[in-house]
Parts: structure tokens; sequence; C-alpha cells
């Protein structure tokens, strides 16, 4: 039985944390107690096989994608308020001297605000929370290109065109099966929400939609449109997959702003 | 060329250069990216770990705490998106069923990604408190005060993490032929 103490001396051998005197006692300890030996050189082998594991290069276009993204996230702070870079040193300075400036923004947001949400309550129909055939229909008017992607696997072909417009995004999807496949569109919940979602011709069945989630059934060839809106600036992961009764035949994930 | 010290870059971030965001991405996009490979396994989704918590990285550095070290507050932040990341997928991350054989070639490379893959897999099937604190010690070689800063725990519970997942690895290590009982 190896109790605490001599366990954690073990492990500290292991990672190199021992001081000379440690080390020594730890030595005696271990030619006593062939228990204690035989952990200590399993501890140590292991040791050496992780040493082996060496780290991989990321993606090349990795870097690229993430300087993009901080590009437009930067961009759209310096849109939003001439006071970002200032307010971007908060925390790194004495928090004191910012406090009259806070108390006065507070009360004027107040004052603002009020006045913005009652004139906002006569002008505006809220329909964030309708999907599907509720919701006001989106059109596709003013979106904008950002990629497609075309697939042809087995008995489905189609595609996925992704367009902007401000902060909403539209997938175009295209899905053409000889027989019945399984269609399923993700996306993060924390990223986007669905505005809105529409099939252009009939002849699609169990239609779901769940939290983060459209999965309907497509036989022939049909076009839908998902309407989803950034909660976040830089929008997200969008993921289709394709499934007919043999498996999976068509998955694809792209980062609806970056379009990587 | 020399890198210049974290605390300057930050500095010129804060102050609007996204020339110095650059050159923090281009120092951590290797250990960022890696310690969300070891955490997920996918690199696909390993890289799109890496780019929202580089964004995160982005947005919060001004809020940073100067008081500890940058390298940990990034850990801390790509393995809270791995978590996160984890969490809404509820992965069952799949990896090959077939269990290398106990010979291996004497190929010394060929012993090194052989290795390197069962590791990777068996990594895997640990508890995933265990696992980080194992990826950060034996593949980002941080301390036991690092670690303890990055998962927000004691070092006591670092310690015992450790002492837990390294037994675990070993023993799906023994049942993958890696080594002998």
């Amino acid at each position: 039985m190896i109790d605490d103490r001599h366990r954690e001396l073990i492990n500290a051998s292991i990672d190199g944390q021992l001081s000379e005197q440690e080390r020594e006692y730890l030595g005696q300890y271990l030619a006593a107690n062939p228990e204690a030996k035989v952990l200590h050189d399993q501890l140590t082998e292991l040791s050496r096989a992780l040493s082996v594991v060496s780290h991989t290069d990321p993606p090349p276009q990795l870097r690229e994608s993430i300087l993009r993204t901080v590009r437009i996230k930067h961009g759209e702070q310096e849109r939003r308020s001439p006071i970002f870079r200032w307010t971007a040193t908060f925390g790194t300075r004495n928090r004191f001297a910012f406090a009259y400036v806070f108390s006065a923004g507070i009360i004027l947001g107040v004052a603002l605000s009020a006045v913005i949400w009652n004139l906002e309550r006569e002008t505006r129909f809220d329909d964030r929370d309708l999907t599907g055939t509720l919701a006001t229909p989106p059109t596709r008017n003013g979106y904008i290109h950002v990629e497609r992607k075309d697939f042809a696997e087995g008995i489905v072909q189609g595609s996925l065109e992704i367009r902007r417009a401000g902060n909403s995004i539209l997938a175009d999807l295209v899905v053409n099966s000889a027989e019945e496949v399984e269609v399923i569109t993700q996306y993060n919940e924390n990223e986007m929400r669905l505005t809105g979602f529409r099939h252009v011709q009939e002849g699609i069945s169990d239609i779901a939609v769940s939290e983060g989630r459209v999965q309907f059934k497509n036989k022939g060839d049909n076009q839908y449109l998902l309407f989803l809106n950034d909660r976040e600036p830089v929008g997200g992961m969008l993921h289709l997959r394709i499934y007919s009764a043999t498996g999976l035949l068509v998955e694809y994930r792209t980062n609806v702003i970056s379009g990587k | 060329m020399v890198e210049r010290p974290d605390e300057e870059i930050i500095e010129e971030c804060l102050r609007g250069n996204l020339g110095a965001f650059e050159e923090l991405v281009q120092k951590y996009e290797k250990v960022m990216y890696n310690t969300a490979l070891r955490m997920v396994r996918d690199p696909e989704d390993a890289a799109d770990i890496t780019q929202n918590a580089f964004l995160k990285v982005f947005e919060r550095l001004g809020r940073y705490d100067r008081q500890h070290k940058f390298f940990s507050w990034l850990y801390r932040i790509v393995v809270n998106e791995s978590l996160n990341f984890l969490k809404a997928r509820k992965v069952t991350i799949p990896h090959d069923e077939t269990i290398p054989s106990t010979t291996l070639q004497p190929d010394a490379k060929f012993h090194q990604t052989e290795t390197t893959q069962v590791v990777e897999e068996a990594l895997l099937d640990l508890p995933v408190e265990q696992r980080i604190v194992l990826i950060l010690r034996h593949f980002h070689n941080l301390s036991y005060r690092e670690i303890s800063n990055v998962v927000e725990v004691s070092e006591k519970k670092v310690k015992s993490r450790l002492f837990a997942g390294r037994q675990g690895l070993r023993k799906l290590l023994t049942q993958r032929g890696l080594f002998q009982i």
C-alpha cells in the first residue's frame, strides 16, 4: 500500500519537481518498497511515451481565417463607437477615474433608451421569435453572394449557397435525390438564430425545427431557404449533413462570415 | 528574430494596432491549436475552436488581468472553448477500432506515429478534467501552479487529477498493447 505522501513524491519525481534531498529520500523508499517501485517505473514509462507525441502544425489557412474574422470585428467596433479604444483600456487603469463618466453615461443612457423605446414601439414589429410559415416572410432581395458549395454523392446532388445582407444570412440549399434522404442543418444557437425557413417546391416531409437545428426529409428536386441572423456580429458555423438509408452522404461545414 | 514580450504587444493591440494582434496569433496559434486538437481530436473542429478562442482574446484583451501570465489566460480561453464545444455537441469522438499490434515495427518514425495515434485515442477515453491536466502538463510543460490557474482549481486538485489521469491512461495504453501488464 502506498500512502498519499509517497504517491505525491512519486508523481513529483515524474514531473521533475523534487529537491535533491527529496530525490535521495525517494530513492531509498523505492529500494525498500517494490510496489512503489513498480508504480514509479510504470509512470516513468508513461511519461516517456507521452514525450514522443509532438505538436501538429495548424492548417495553413487558419491564421488568415482568424485575422480576417478579427479584422471584421475590429471594423465593427471602430464603427460602433469612437470611444471604443478608450473603453478597451478599462481594467488596466484606475477604475475610480471612470466613476463620474460611468454615472453620467448611465443616466444619459436610461433617458435615451426610454425615448427610443417609445419611438420603436410605435413603428416596429418584433418578429424575433417567429419562424417558419408564421414569420414575416423574408425575401432573398438584397443578399450578396458569399460562397457556394456544390455536392454530388451517390443518390444526392445539389448545392449550398451562403448569402449575406448586414447581419442576416441566407442559406440557399438545393437538394435533388432520387430516393428519400434526410437533411440536417445545424448551427450554434449562441451564434445565430433562425428567423425563417421556406421551401420553394413541395415534396418534403417530417420537418423538425428545434434549437440550433432544421431537419427534414427530401425526395426529388427541391430548394430550401434558411434565414438566419447573427447573434454575435461575426456569425458562426453552419453544418450540413445529408443521410440516405445506408448512411452519411454529404457533410459540409462553413463559417458563414469567413467563407472558410 | 527576437520575440517581443507579450506585455509590449498587448499594449499595442489595445491601442488598436491589428499588426500587433497578428503577432500574438503567430506566437500562440500552434499551442492553442494543439491544445484544442488534443481535446477534441478532429482537426477541423480544433481549427474552429482556435479561431473562436482568438476572437474572444481580441474582444476581452482589455479585461486581461496582468497579475496572471498571458499564456495562462490564453490556455484558459482555449480550454473553455474546447469544453463548451464538447458540451454543446455532446461529442462521442469516433476513433479507429483497430488496436495496434504489440509487436511494433522497428522503424523509429513509424513507431513515433503509431505511439502518437494510440496515445491520442486513449486520451479521449479519459474523463475530460483528467485529460486537460495531462495535456497541459505533458504536451505544454505547464507547472502545477500554471495548470491550477488555467483550470481554476487548487494545486492539490491538479496533482490528484494528474495522478488519476496517469493511472487511467496507463491502463488504457496497456489495453491497447503499448505497454506490457
